[in-house]
């Protein structure tokens, strides 16, 4: 069997999968709060301010 | 997503902020089941596909714009379109059904999602209709030539 050229999609298609599990483990890293009102979502902006500063940045190094 | 050549910058922006918005939908969906539907929480969920679905139809707009005629009829354009903006707007009620009764308003994002699915609306649906055209085409050329064929008593094999 002749040997495959290495592209570098075989590159982009493992940096595409080792975000897809960095995003997957931040998801699954934000919790929903207990209370149901929209009050009980203030407390989590950290949170959120710092997932969308995470989610940003890997397409940014992807 | 199969009409579009090489992505643009914007395209490859609205994709992120589809895919980003698309990635609190598991939030949501917590949130929901830890409340057993509340208000507060449904009307958020619903919220969310409104954004959700504002994306999309950017999306949309922008890959239907790049596709050129004979890709997309006109025909097709506009009920993808009024398929769009139609789920959009049952999203937008659900957010305001879901502060008076929260269940109605999670049967209406249910609604819009089907209305989503409905398949005679999607894209595509033209290459499935040539494909059944031509194949009744085919039918019917053959049971014309056995008609003829046994008309004739078989003599001409």
């Amino acid at each position: 069997m002749p040997e495959e050229k290495t592209t570098a999609d075989r590159l982009a298609a493992y940096s595409d999968a080792v975000f897809a599990v960095i995003v997957t483990i931040m998801v699954l890293g934000l919790r929903a709060p207990d209370q149901p009102a929209f009050s009980a979502l203030w407390p989590l902006w950290p949170t959120a301010i710092s997932y969308a500063v995470s989610y940003l940045s890997s397409p940014l190094f992807g | 997503m199969r009409f579009v050549g090489p992505p643009t910058l914007r395209l490859i922006w609205i994709n992120f902020v589809h895919l980003f918005m698309v990635s609190l939908l598991p939030f949501a969906t917590a949130w929901i089941a830890r409340t057993q539907l509340a208000s507060s929480p449904v009307a958020f969920y619903a919220g969310l596909f409104v954004c959700i679905d504002i994306a999309y139809n950017v999306f949309e707009r922008e890959v239907l714009a790049r596709a050129d005629a004979t890709q997309v009829s006109d025909g097709m354009r506009r009920m993808a379109r009024r398929r769009s903006l139609g789920v959009l707007a049952s999203f937008a009620t659900a957010v305001l059904v879901a502060f008076v009764a929260p269940r109605l308003g999670f049967g209406l994002i249910c609604g819009a999602l089907i209305l989503h699915l409905r398949p005679e609306a999607a894209p595509g649906t033209g290459l499935v209709r040539s494909f059944m055209d031509s194949t009744r085409g085919i039918v019917k050329d053959r049971v014309h030539r056995l008609r003829k064929r046994s008309r004739s008593g078989f003599t001409n094999r």
